[in-house]
């Protein structure tokens, strides 16, 4: 497995991309030595049979071979591998050359420094050093080589204008090798800032969305929340006030009536069936209490038939369609009933007392859908922000991933609709 | 020879005062009281009842025991007749308890157990084989299919509409003409009316109408209770 380097990883499109300008450094590189070798050995055959060319040439060939050794790595996305390779033969074809052909000198320091600019994108960090070592050490010791030795003599054995025409031919191969090299790496380096730049822009600016949306949610919740407790304090209330206080009426009746069974037997008879009507009347007040928290109804038989009781307790006439619901599940019926119900009293209280409500449940597969339609008095939406009547409803069907929409027209009437997903039971 | 009833209700007080209000009729004997459905089902075992009293919400559940109840002696028992006290005036529960035939099956409301002869009424009715619904199911029922849209309840006459009501509760003819202080022929004359305007093959048999009424109120028209 090979390991992971500063710019790229290994399986990322960027790394293809790497994978593939290497290759085609390495192809540049041993087709320079190719060239190198041809050169040589039409030197040796058109100009001066000297022995040490072909030694020459088969060290060149040798390099190239390394080089070209460096494909295979390569293919393996190995790529410091190849860098390996290509650095070594480098580094030990400018020796060698330095010291055979000590006019090649400064063309031998551009070789000997090429690895240490081509290594960056392929070599981890902690072994740049080395090659940056490596090629200033070969660096120096090619300039050495070149100037303060003359073993083989070869320079003598050739027509003067053989070296200068040689380091001039091959000063644009090398110094173009290492132009861009060095180009490329800049290139790409500054496109990864900006690249990285702009992935933080709008990191920050999804950042901010997200602390927005929290923000939101914790609104809502809090705004649930303190329903919750309305709603409990208001049944407290009820509780006390209505069923409560008629209870205690009962029992002090009844009091007064047991006197009353040996007194007058008649005026008891009465008593109790007054009191009789006092206890219809609490039962009555429970029963809506106990629908107003959760309507066993609902739990049993679903939206049609809760509802249809729902309508029943509106003080303006209501049309419910809703007979072929299906069931779902507890908590998006929980969700649409209390829903309808609290449009039903937002309609009963100010659409007027000569509006109509029509009521309807649909479900098209996905969303399960209710709308709450009057045609009463209506209201300006533009004019009047919806107020709390609606927030409530907008929590509701929000916590469940649902939304509303309120569409009102002054004397025209308004409607509610609601749509949350639902998976039918 | 008295009527013989088992009763079965969770909550003491109900109990007490149901075996109470029984207690003054000289036809009908409270065989057992029973507080679950499990106790239920063995006290009919043990005292082989005419009619069984039973509450909807009961122990171990909590949700329609009442009916489930009803269900399981329509396969075992089905000359037991069941009479439903419930809370619930919603019309889903007494439809729920005639899904499988209205033919001794009555459903009364807790809210109506104190008007004196209902009780009494629902069971006697339900033990010589017919069926009794509270009016003010019925009354839920009717008000529920007026709401609904396009509704051919709008075809009938007020006093058509109090007929069909009537039919609803499983009286015989005789019972609806005292009720509504016109003469059977009346009666059986507005029944025809009402169901060729429903569109509603008529029936004779007194508890296959109550079916077909309810149903239609239900607005479930194409189901029949064939199996009454």
């Amino acid at each position: 497995m090979p390991a992971d380097h500063q710019y790229a990883l290994h399986g990322t499109p960027v790394f293809d991309e790497e994978r593939e300008r290497l290759h085609l450094l390495v192809v540049y590189d041993v087709v320079t030595g190719a060239t190198a070798v041809v050169v040589i050995v039409m030197t040796y055959v058109f100009i001066a049979r000297t022995p040490w060319l072909p030694l020459l040439a088969v060290l060149v060939a040798l390099a190239a071979s390394l080089m070209a050794a460096g494909f295979r790595p390569i293919a393996r996305g190995d790529l410091e591998g190849a860098v390996r390779r290509l650095a070594v033969a480098n580094w030990s074809i400018a020796l060698a050359a330095a010291a055979i052909a000590t006019f090649a000198w400064p063309l031998m320091v551009l070789a000997a420094l090429l690895p240490a600019v081509l290594a960056p994108p392929y070599v981890p960090r902690r072994r740049l050093g080395l090659y940056v070592a490596a090629s200033l050490a070969v660096a120096l010791g090619v300039a050495t080589i070149g100037l303060l030795q003359d073993f083989s003599g070869f320079e003598d054995q050739l027509p003067t204008w053989v070296p200068p025409a040689v380091v001039i031919f091959f000063t644009p191969f090398m110094a173009w090798m290492v132009i861009e090299t060095v180009l490329q790496n800049s290139t790409r380096l500054h496109a990864a800032l900006s690249h990285t730049l702009a992935a933080n822009v709008q990191l920050r600016q999804s950042e901010e969305v997200l602390a927005k949306q929290a923000e939101s949610l914790q609104a809502s919740r809090a705004r649930l929340v303190a329903a919750t407790d309305r709603e409990r304090r208001r049944v407290e209330r009820d509780l006390h006030d209505g069923a409560q206080q008629r209870l205690v009426a009962v029992g002090l009746r009844l009091r007064l009536t047991q006197d009353l069974c040996r007194r007058d037997p008649d005026a008891a008879i009465q008593a109790l069936a007054a009191l009789r009507e006092e206890v219809h009347a609490a039962r009555t007040e429970l029963r809506d209490l106990a629908h107003g928290v959760y309507p066993a109804v609902l739990s049993q038989h679903g939206l049609g038939a809760a509802l249809g009781a729902a309508a029943d307790r509106c003080p303006i006439p209501v049309g419910v369609d809703a007979d072929n619901v299906r069931r779902f599940d507890r908590q998006v019926e929980a969700t649409v009933y209390f829903c309808c119900v609290e449009a039903l009293q937002n309609a009963a209280k100010y659409a007027g007392a000569e509006a109509r409500v029509q009521l309807t449940i649909d479900f098209d597969g996905d969303q399960l859908g209710f709308t709450v339609a009057d045609d009463g008095v209506g209201f300006d939406t533009t004019e009047v922000p919806e107020g709390d009547g609606f927030a409530n409803l907008r929590d509701r069907l929000g916590a469940t991933g649902g939304r509303l929409v309120v569409d009102s027209r002054t004397g025209r009437g308004t409607t509610v609709t609601g749509t949350l997903p639902a998976v039918p039971r | 020879m008295p009527l013989r009833v088992v009763l079965a209700e969770d909550n003491l007080l109900v109990r007490e005062g149901v075996t109470s209000l029984l207690s003054t009729y000289d036809d009908i004997e409270l065989v057992d009281a029973c507080s679950d459905m499990v106790e239920l089902m063995a006290s009919v075992a043990a005292h082989g009842p005419d009619v069984v009293l039973t509450d909807i919400r009961m122990p171990p559940g909590h949700t329609d025991e009442g009916i489930q109840a009803a269900r399981r002696l329509q396969h075992e028992a089905p000359d037991i007749g069941v009479v439903v006290l419930s809370q619930y005036v919603e019309p889903a529960y007494a439809l729920d308890l005639l899904g499988n035939g209205s033919r001794r099956r009555g459903y009364v409301l807790k809210d109506n157990v104190d008007d004196v002869d209902r009780l009494a009424t629902a069971l006697r009715t339900v033990a010589s084989g017919g069926s009794y619904i509270d009016d003010d199911v019925v009354d839920a029922l009717v008000r529920g299919r007026r709401r609904s849209l396009g509704s051919p309840l709008t075809r009938l006459t007020a006093r058509e509409t109090d007929v069909l009501a009537e039919l609803a509760t499983g009286r015989s003819n005789a019972a609806i003409a005292r009720a509504l202080g016109i003469s059977e022929h009346a009666i059986e004359k507005h029944t025809s009316v009402i169901f060729a305007k429903l569109g509603l093959a008529e029936k004779t048999d007194v508890n296959r109408r109550v079916m077909a009424v309810l149903l239609f109120l239900a607005g479930r028209p194409s189901e029949t209770a064939e199996h009454c």
